[in-house]
């Protein structure tokens, strides 16, 4: 698939995405399901604007990278892990909000939406054994570039958060990492790669 | 570090494409090599002097900083 098509398909996710969490308000679906369905449009509408504005080389950057067999071993572990991904915090979220349990089968099932993200992280690190030793340079600047990103914001805000300046409920703030270590490596790695073009 | 890659590589009518399949690197990365942005490991370095018979030295000049 080019480039243009991925954008056509991102447009087309931003309509039904946004489409099913209007439908969904009018329904009187759950919060919950709303703010799933809003939020993949908001990533899909930061993702396309990116992909939009996006300078020439960075796309034909993207355009062999996709086409490289790293690549597309990587999508083929890390799509399914997703999905799965997906569905389990679907299942876990319910589960835990309508039913009682004991606390251990009750962590079991709040954890397990963790597991199929260690799939996606071990599909990386096949990635990162896959491509050459140029690219494999380039991941872990950005790599690199995250961790100091959500470092230097979680210090900051932990600061904060003792300065009693911002209240952000513990759960949250751990639950951001991983999206926050993704975006600062999206990050780092525009910013590494243009430094090899 | 200087090297005679593109030159190289176009006395053998190879596009960069051609060249990165033989050494099973990106086209990006015979790119970054060629423009002198990216020195390549020592294993790359060595598989590049031989498919092209040449001494290591020859392809690749280093300078003193």
């Amino acid at each position: 698939m080019n480039f243009r098509k991925r954008l056509w398909l991102g447009y087309a996710g931003i309509v039904v995405t946004f489409a099913l969490a209007l439908y969904g308000n009018h329904a009187g679906w759950s919060d919950t399901r709303i703010g799933f369905f809003t939020g993949m449009g908001t990533g899909l509408v930061v993702l396309v604007a990116f992909m939009h504005f996006a300078p020439r080389w960075w796309r034909d950057h993207c355009e062999e990278a996709y086409s490289s067999r790293a690549s597309r071993d990587y999508r083929r572990r890390m799509w399914p892990a997703m999905i799965l991904y997906t569905a389990i915090v679907f299942a876990s979220t319910w589960l835990l909000k309508h039913y009682q349990m004991a606390i251990p089968l009750r962590a079991v099932i709040a954890v397990a939406p963790a597991l199929p993200i260690s799939f996606v992280m071990y599909a990386f690190l096949r990635y990162l054994r896959n491509v050459d030793e140029m690219q494999r340079r380039i991941e872990m600047e950005a790599v690199g570039i995250a961790a100091l990103i959500v470092s230097q914001i979680y210090l900051a805000g932990g600061f904060l958060q003792l300065g009693k300046v911002i209240d952000i409920p513990s759960g949250v703030a751990m639950i951001w990492v991983f999206p926050l270590m993704c975006f600062s490596y999206a990050i780092g790695k525009f910013r590494a790669t243009r430094r090899y073009r | 570090m200087d090297n005679r890659l593109r030159e190289l590589r176009e006395q053998m009518g190879w596009s960069q494409a051609a060249l990165a399949e033989r050494l099973d690197v990106s086209r990006q990365t015979i790119n970054a090599l060629e423009t002198g942005k990216y020195d390549p490991s020592l294993p790359l370095a060595f598989r590049i002097a031989k498919l092209f018979d040449e001494p290591i030295e020859s392809v690749f000049i280093y300078h003193d900083p």
